[in-house]
């Protein structure tokens, strides 16, 4: 049967959506095409000299430190999203289960405004964590937490972390059980059950999570 | 081989492992509270009063009425034609094969890892570019990109949950297309256009990044006044509404979760 009612007027909003966002990132390279005319709000002609202008070595730096960060990201996300994503889809209490999902998920729908200042809360040099541990005498002066590789890597773990956790959790969920029952009754012991199966179905999800939060990243590491 | 610790230890260890990693997860949205029920005006930790001022103050702040106002006219208009336009291709995505459909497909997911920091630009050099003023229509727009992955997603799961020997026996018992359509398809495929229509709700009315690019004094949404905000006061009236803004998202994803099975939607539950 090849009939296909409606497909037209199925398909034809989303291409117009498509076209427009098409349109909005040619605009971008277009404009990155034209010379800046000091003194102007309007481009000139046409030139790569904005290109070359990206090489610089202060823009080197900074790629190869963004480089890095999403590197640190992606690795501590990885490393505490998965025993999350593991919790989540073998829970067996439903309200736990739901706990959890809510609990993960929700920092990827706060906003960035929201969500950096709060952290700035947390690790600003009055903040939390700092005028806790002077409390608990473990340090002597604030320490510095903000504008540092450690406060931006961890305020950006908080944000892929959702997304780590459902792309984990929805790759663990269709592991067959069985496959975790064969292991076990082969004779693996609890640990080894865990990683034989599902390690081939998790090679493919690793290098999703740092691409969310620029600007968190630019707020919280911008001095 | 080393020997493994007993099951009951490692499911203590399993606990306490997720349970700190829950408590990352909440840290600021706690800390954030305790600022705001904070008497003073700098940040101390403990407080040693508690006060509801910072939530007067910031409730009854003109920025910020004004921004909840554009954002729920953002919100609305985007949401509902993000869940019209990403159902309709949920659809024609499920069901058929056309040209282009994988280019299309690709193009309307790419807002996801295309930064919103460069959808935002391109919408406003576009909009400059089309002599448009800087009303909602951009703003609209531009959210109804950024937000169509999500309605997209969660309509398309939903669909493909679905029986499809449903719409046959209805077509086989003589309806037509549209009756199919309106009678079986669109009632059962309601918990997944109502929790896409969610997601596409709270992520426009949270959007920041691109919103600042397209929005103006006159149309800025909640988040840029926000921003505008902290950048020049730093009392804790930002730390109240940051409460009040998680409140409310948590509440409204504890409801998707109740009624629509966020773990359905979301596709992290063991097929069964």
């Amino acid at each position: 049967m090849t009939s296909r009612p409606f497909l037209r007027a199925f398909v034809a909003p989303a291409t117009l959506c498509a076209l427009a966002f098409v349109a909005a990132l040619a605009a971008v390279m277009q404009y990155s095409l034209r010379a800046y005319v000091p003194g102007s709000l309007e481009p000139g002609g046409f030139t790569l000299a904005n290109f070359a202008a990206l090489l610089k070595p202060l823009y080197a730096r900074v790629f190869l430190d963004t480089v890095w960060i999403c590197f640190l990201t992606a690795l501590f996300t990885l490393i505490i999203g998965y025993p999350l994503a593991y919790a989540l889809v073998h829970a067996r209490n439903v309200a736990l289960k739901s706990v959890i999902l809510v609990i993960a998920v929700t920092p990827l729908f706060l906003g960035e405004v929201v969500r950096t200042y709060s952290w700035i809360v947390v690790l600003g040099n009055n903040g939390f964590l700092n005028s806790m541990l002077l409390k608990a005498g473990l340090i002597g002066a604030p320490v510095q937490f903000m504008f540092t590789e450690f406060g931006v890597v961890t305020a950006l773990v908080h944000v892929t972390l959702p997304v780590m956790v459902i792309m984990l959790a929805a790759a663990l969920s269709h592991i067959d059980r069985d496959y975790e029952r064969g292991a076990h009754i082969r004779g693996a012991g609890a640990d080894a059950r865990r990683r034989r199966p599902t390690r081939k179905n998790r090679t493919a999800l690793r290098c999703r999570a740092c691409r969310r939060s620029r600007s968190c990243a630019c707020w919280v590491g911008s001095p | 081989m080393p020997r493994l610790p007993s099951q009951p230890l490692l499911r203590l260890l399993g606990g306490i492992t997720v349970s700190a990693i829950l408590g990352f997860l909440l840290l600021p949205a706690l800390v954030v509270t305790l600022a705001a029920f904070n008497n003073r005006a700098i940040l101390s930790f403990p407080p040693e009063a508690w006060s509801w001022r910072w939530f007067a103050k910031a409730l009854a702040y003109d920025d910020f009425q004004a921004g909840f106002r554009n954002g729920l006219i953002v919100t609305g208009w985007a949401s509902s034609i993000a869940l019209v336009v990403g159902a309709a291709f949920a659809l024609a995505l499920e069901r058929y094969e056309f040209r282009f459909k994988r280019a299309l497909e690709t193009v309307l997911l790419s807002p996801l890892v295309v930064p919103h920091f460069t959808v935002g630009l391109g919408f406003l050099i576009l909009a400059a570019q089309l002599g448009m003023a800087r009303g909602y229509a951009v703003i609209v727009a531009c959210h109804v990109v950024l937000v169509l992955p999500f309605v997209l997603r969660s309509v398309y799961i939903s669909l493909r949950n679905l029986d499809p020997r449903l719409e046959l026996a209805a077509a086989s018992l003589g309806a037509p297309p549209h009756r199919v359509l309106t009678t079986v398809t669109l009632p059962l495929l309601v918990p997944g256009l109502v929790s896409g229509w969610l997601f596409a709700a709270i992520l426009s009315f949270n959007e920041f990044t691109a919103s600042l690019f397209v929005t103006v004094q006159r149309t800025q949404t909640l988040p840029v006044a926000l921003y505008n905000y902290v950048r020049e006061y730093a009392d804790p009236s930002m730390a109240a509404i940051s409460v009040m803004y998680i409140v409310v998202t948590a509440t409204l994803l504890t409801l998707a979760n109740v009624f629509f099975g966020l773990a359905k939607v979301l596709n992290v539950e063991h097929p069964r």
